[in-house]
């Protein structure tokens, strides 16, 4: 096996296959990369056995073959070289040699051979997915993913493949998170899933590293079959089990009617939050709501965001804020709160409120495809 | 064979199967590829067999599907021509409880101050101790069946019941499990737990407070009072003047109460008469040193509590090793549960002794008693000269530390008695005899003794 490669491609290639692997003490070899020489082709690969990551990076082939060296060794040694063309060749010792402009490695490895094999799914249906909207939607639930291990299915965000669009969905039991995208292509046909926050999390982390390689227009796919989920965008693949069992039907708790009615500025709302928030509760996080409507010019009505503690003082601040129905309050933890409008992008919010013992619902004024959950905190 | 064969048959078959595979792959190779794996079905020379992730299909297709055939060969009678690999949850693991329903909770906070929330649940009790999840031996069954007793029929036979013992032998789990049954059986009984800090706080502070009649209130109402650690109140004066009348007003209206100590009522230092009068009372139950059969089914209880596999050999290693203190022995078992986490492998017998060969320090210690060592460190406890102590000097303040000595030669340093003779200056092997056999016999009764010699053993 020999071939040659620029150092920003391999460098790239390593960052973004080297989290996968594992420190499984029984198979020593899952903290390998496996390089693989075939086709015109230098395809990088990790697995954890949870989930397999792959990468295919441009160079130069001189002898086909493949080999598996230390995946962390190998890539914060080729992070520190020049940016030069690098030489790898293994020889019959199995050592990778590694030749860059002065610099020169034997790296020992393990054969190829005994390297896991990644599972092959069936390719013939798929959705499409324009990236930059999946990797926001993902992140836009993924905080609020339970870890606790009690409830395995609540270890992962739920995906809900319906024609044209796809929900995800995830909760802690303490809050819930649901964001609704739009998909160009779905021939998987009504479909629930539910993908481990770890796959996700891994998924999230190379999309941002290929950021630079990719356009608005850039899409991913996805395949699934027999327990397993694969991501492929051009020349990266990631594929995952799933979690097995059925995810709560959620949509049960979601309140329908409502008391009070507020459409505020995103803005203005999570400052103000920010800033009485200095002065919860340690621990219990709880700052109040208190709304006032005003009956006579619902738009010049007020939100009160409180907070008190014993040792530092207490804080309020007023938003004003367009509030219909009736006046109420609630106490929350402000960190739910703020995980929650992080990742609203709309200039206005709606938040919506029954009384001080039901789940507050945030969610963007204009369109429906963001839904926000967080139970109060009742004392 | 044109019918599908009955799973029993084919479970046996793949048993045997894996027998074989064992023996060929490494231990890791097989956990990881052959685990959950199982036959599907088996019919017209064709066999379907389930994994439990695509890993391990992808994997027994590519390296296993010609060894599978061959022992197929071996164990099955008919042909098999086609091998079929396929993703499939292994049905017996699929049994954990899925509910198909959620519902979100509230985040309960009570108006408390954050310190007194955090530590005081309903009544002060705590669920975990119970009757059931105390071991029974030889060294705490009189205090377990006086405690089951009280529980049975709270303020009618031992009133007040007094129980003491060492630390970390299981004091307080009596005294909670005594609570934790009467709310169980009769919920609508005040009980009350504190410890005798609590008592004492509460009672400075109702004083500060000048809410003294409240204070009377909260103690002189229940119907169950549960006192830990009641040797804190000695020359408290005044504490004890208040717990007498509480104690008295308590009995009286047939309201149970019990104590627990750390040394018997009589020894408990400047207490009162009439309070020491009141404590020997009812029942009075100790508690020792667990033997070591008690101390092993502890272990084994405490090990299932939180899910550590241990093998016979290291739960009596380990119960060999930790002797005193019940309390050490779940620290222990801690550590090895983090352990086991940490590192994700079993708990072998060897794992467990480098583990505990950094916690155990008492016991390493022991095997350099030296008689030397004990020699010095018995005279600078009793402040005399070794020259003195090995002299035939036999006045009172010589004859105690040398048979003191004698003791801890015999029982640390597994001298014999002629030994022991021969080093304190050429005495008789039987005086040796004579004052080991009377300190053995004393050591049981007598709390200065005790407390003598475990001093003089902890500074060795």
């Amino acid at each position: 096996m020999k071939f040659t490669c620029t150092q920003e491609n391999l460098n790239q290639g390593f960052q973004i296959v080297q989290h996968a692997t594992s420190k499984n003490l029984n198979l020593p070899i899952l903290n390998n990369v496996l390089i693989t020489l075939k086709d015109k082709e230098i395809k990088l690969l990790t697995t954890n056995l949870d989930i397999g990551i792959s990468y295919t990076v441009r160079g130069k082939i001189e002898q086909e073959g493949s080999f598996t060296v230390n995946a962390k060794l190998v890539s914060d040694y080729v992070n520190l070289l020049p940016k030069e063309n690098i030489d790898i060749e293994l020889d019959n010792k199995d050592q990778l040699h590694v030749k860059c402009l002065g610099h020169q490695t034997k790296i020992k490895g393990l054969n190829a051979s005994d390297y896991p094999l990644i599972p092959e799914l069936n390719k013939q249906n798929k959705a499409t997915i324009n990236v930059e909207l999946f990797k926001e939607a993902i992140n836009s639930v993924l905080f609020a993913v339970s870890k606790n291990e009690n409830r395995p299915e609540l270890n992962g965000v739920l995906f809900k493949f319906n024609n044209k669009q796809l929900i995800l969905a995830s909760t802690d039991s303490y809050r819930l998170a649901e964001r609704k995208i739009n998909i160009k292509n779905n021939n998987l046909g009504s479909l629930n899933i539910i993908v481990p926050s770890k796959t996700l999390q891994e998924l999230v982390r190379v999309l941002s590293i290929l950021k630079s390689n990719l356009n608005n227009e850039s899409e991913i796919d996805i395949y699934i079959s027999e327990g397993q989920i694969l991501f492929t965008l051009d020349n990266f693949e990631l594929v995952s089990r799933l979690i097995e069992g059925n995810y709560p039907d959620y949509e049960q708790i979601i309140p329908v009617k409502f008391n009070t009615q507020m459409i505020s500025s995103t803005a203005d709302f999570l400052k103000n939050i920010k800033t009485v928030s200095l002065f919860v509760k340690e621990n219990i996080n709880d700052i109040t709501l208190q709304f006032q409507v005003n009956n006579n010019d619902p738009l010049q009505s007020e939100v009160h965001i409180r907070a008190f503690n014993e040792q530092l003082g207490e804080s309020d601040a007023v938003v004003k804020s367009n509030i219909t129905g009736i006046d109420n309050n609630i106490v929350v933890n402000y960190v739910y709160l703020l995980e929650g409008l992080n990742n609203i992008k709309t200039e206005e919010i709606k938040v919506e409120i029954i009384d001080n013992l039901s789940p507050i619902v945030i969610s963007s004024a204009n369109q429906d495809q963001y839904l926000y959950i967080v139970m109060p905190i009742r004392q | 064979m044109t019918n599908p064969v009955d799973q029993s048959q084919l479970q046996q078959l793949w048993r045997s199967i894996l027998g074989e595979i064992e023996l060929i792959t490494t231990k890791a190779e097989f956990n990881t590829w052959f685990q959950g794996s199982h036959i599907l079905e088996l019919k017209e020379k064709q066999i379907t067999i389930g994994t439990p992730n695509g890993f391990a299909k992808i994997w027994l297709q590519q390296k296993f599907t010609d060894t599978i055939k061959k022992l197929l060969k071996k164990y099955w009678p008919e042909e098999i021509e086609k091998i079929i690999f396929t993703y499939s949850k292994n049905k017996n693991e699929n049994n954990y409880n899925n509910s198909n329903t959620i519902s979100l909770r509230k985040t309960e906070i009570s108006n408390h101050s954050p310190q007194q929330q955090a530590t005081i649940p309903e009544f002060g009790l705590n669920p975990r101790y119970t009757f059931e999840n105390f071991v029974v031996g030889q060294g705490n069954e009189l205090a377990f069946a006086a405690a089951k007793a009280v529980a049975d029929s709270p303020g009618l036979i031992y009133n007040p019941l007094f129980i003491y013992g060492g630390v970390g032998l299981g004091k307080t789990h009596l005294m909670q499990a005594v609570g934790n049954q009467i709310k169980a059986m009769l919920p609508q009984k005040k009980i009350l737990y504190i410890s005798t800090e609590k008592f004492i706080n509460d009672f400075i502070y109702s004083i500060k407070q000048n809410s003294v009649n409240e204070f009377k209130r909260k103690y002189r109402t229940v119907d169950v009072l549960l006192v830990d650690d009641i040797q804190f109140i000695s020359g408290k004066e005044s504490t004890q003047e208040e717990f007498f009348h509480t104690f008295n007003e308590l009995y009286q209206n047939n309201k149970q109460i019990v104590l627990t100590s750390d040394r018997p009522p009589k020894e408990l230092e400047s207490l009162e008469n009439r309070l020491l009068s009141r404590f020997e009372w009812g029942m009075i139950a100790d508690i020792r040193t667990p033997d070591l059969e008690t101390r092993i089914a502890i272990l084994q209880n405490k090990a299932q509590d939180k899910g550590i596999i241990l093998d016979s050999d290291s739960v009596v290693y380990i119960a060999k090793m930790v002797q005193n203190n019940i309390r050490e022995l779940e620290g222990f078992l801690n550590k090895l549960l983090a352990y086991q986490q940490i590192n994700n492998t079993p708990l072998t017998l060897e794992n467990i002794r480098v583990i505990m060969g950094n916690n155990i320090k008492v016991n390493q210690a022991k095997k350099n008693l030296t008689p030397q060592n004990l020699l010095n460190n018995v005279c600078k406890y009793f402040n005399i000269s070794a020259d003195e102590i090995l002299s035939k000097t036999r006045t009172k303040h010589l004859v105690y530390p040398r048979q003191i000595l004698c003791y801890l030669l015999k029982n640390e340093a597994n001298y014999s008695y002629p030994a022991i003779g021969k080093f304190l200056n050429g005495r008789d092997h039987t005086t040796i005899l004579h004052a080991v056999a009377k300190l053995e016999k004393e050591i049981h009764h007598n709390e200065q003794l005790r407390q003598d010699i475990e001093t003089i053993k902890k500074s060795s």
